[in-house]
């Protein structure tokens, strides 16, 4: 899912267990709310995202090796 | 103004420097221990930021590892708890000679664990249409990914493979070992890695490198409590005995007489689970400590459980990689574990 053009690797805090932060994210709002109006569409873009994504959940494979090999 | 580091930006101090890992992005950079401590708190006025380190913060702010804000408050650190809805997360089965009634209970019972990921080891003997008869056990259930472990000399032809790949997107990869020389490399499929590495016994497992470097969230997490390695793993070894992995001597059961559900169930099979970095000697020490998968089968000290892993050349004091297996120090415990060829 592309979610911003041009910019996949935004640095948002979406990556949190998404309950736990929702503080973290209206706080990162309030804190872009007197900057450009760019900025503060991107943050509000965060609400959208789906909950997997939000989780950090990868969908396919470990996110560690299950052994080593090789 | 303050410079605030991103949330999932967090500094691991070491003996002789730190890191910044970056678990959102994959990334880790090594920054000096006064630093790290200045950064301890995640943030940092920037009336007292020392001369020799502005130009320090200045690269986090373009790297993106950090900004600058009035109101650091506003941003938390974010929670180190981990915790998991299943009881095993991955599972090791060699597989070379079980029974086909044995594994297909092996893996029914790992689906009621919720295990989501397998690694097939056949170290010698594998006969592909056993393996294709299992697949409709692999596709269905908790499991969402497997990997197969092969040895060269049992394919016929590579190509065949192409009925478990083809047509089954649990398959994360199949490795096969122990190939010519010339094969090694060889793009067949995207699936398909070949190496001549001689993977031919459990001895060749353990292996600390960067490579096996994991840096993302769900690991930082998990190995602020718990063992990166056997946390949450089950293993079976060639003669159907239940471990925490193949490599490691204690049996738990066995698959004939014994239930996978009651063993992972066992206090004392989940005490290793539960030896984190920060409890194991010189890695309580290292920067890559919440990053680095750890084993507990092959130690440097084999009469202590708390030894760093034998296989690991990594010096945090100097902050250099050396062969692990060349260290005159390693040698009486490579001999302990009669590694062999495997070192």
């Amino acid at each position: 899912m592309q979610l911003l053009p041009g910019k996949e690797n935004r640095r948002t805090p979406i990556s949190m267990q998404i309950k736990k932060n929702l503080p973290v994210i209206y706080s990162y709002m309030r804190e872009y709310s007197n900057e450009t109006e760019e900025k503060d569409r991107k943050v509000i873009q965060i609400e959208h995202l789906p909950v997997y994504q939000t989780l950090g959940v990868l969908m396919t494979g470990p996110q560690k090796p299950i052994s080593k090999l090789l | 103004m303050f410079f605030c580091l991103f949330a999932s930006c967090k500094i691991v101090s070491g003996l002789s420097r730190s890191t910044i890992c970056d678990i959102e992005r994959g990334k880790v950079y090594f920054i000096p221990n006064k630093l790290a401590v200045l950064l301890s708190e995640g943030f940092i006025d920037k009336e007292q930021i020392p001369v020799e380190f502005k130009d320090w913060i200045e690269e986090f702010v373009t790297s993106e590892l950090g900004f600058w804000t009035q109101n650091p408050e506003y941003f938390p650190q974010i929670s180190l708890e981990w915790d998991s809805p299943e009881l095993i997360n991955n599972a090791i089965l060699e597989m070379d000679f079980h029974p086909m009634e044995d594994i297909e209970l092996i893996i029914t019972q790992l689906n009621s664990l919720r295990c989501k990921f397998i690694e097939f080891r056949y170290y010698d003997n594998f006969d592909m249409a056993r393996f294709i008869q299992i697949l409709p056990l692999l596709t269905q259930g908790a499991i969402r990914g497997f990997t197969i472990f092969v040895p060269f000399h049992s394919l016929g032809d590579i190509k065949s493979l192409s009925s478990i790949y083809d047509n089954t997107v649990q398959l994360q990869s199949i490795i096969i070992h122990s190939a010519p020389e010339d094969l090694k490399g060889s793009e067949i499929h995207e699936k398909i890695l070949i190496t001549d590495n001689k993977i031919d016994s459990k001895h060749h497992c353990g292996k600390i490198s960067p490579d096996y470097f994991s840096i993302n969230i769900p690991t930082f997490t998990e190995s602020q409590l718990h063992n990166t390695c056997l946390n949450r793993k089950i293993s079976i070894d060639l003669h159907g005995n239940i471990k925490n992995c193949p490599s490691t001597t204690q049996i738990f059961g066995n698959v004939k007489s014994d239930s996978l559900t009651e063993v992972a169930q066992q206090e004392s099979f989940k005490m290793l689970w539960h030896i984190s970095k920060d409890q194991v000697n010189v890695c309580k020490g290292c920067e890559f400590r919440y990053v680095c998968t750890d084993c507990r089968a092959y130690l440097e000290d084999p009469d202590d459980i708390f030894s760093k892993p034998l296989k690991c050349g990594y010096n945090p004091e100097t902050t250099k990689w050396q062969q692990w297996s060349t260290n005159p120090l390693k040698s009486k415990a490579i001999e302990h574990y009669k590694l062999g060829d495997a070192t």
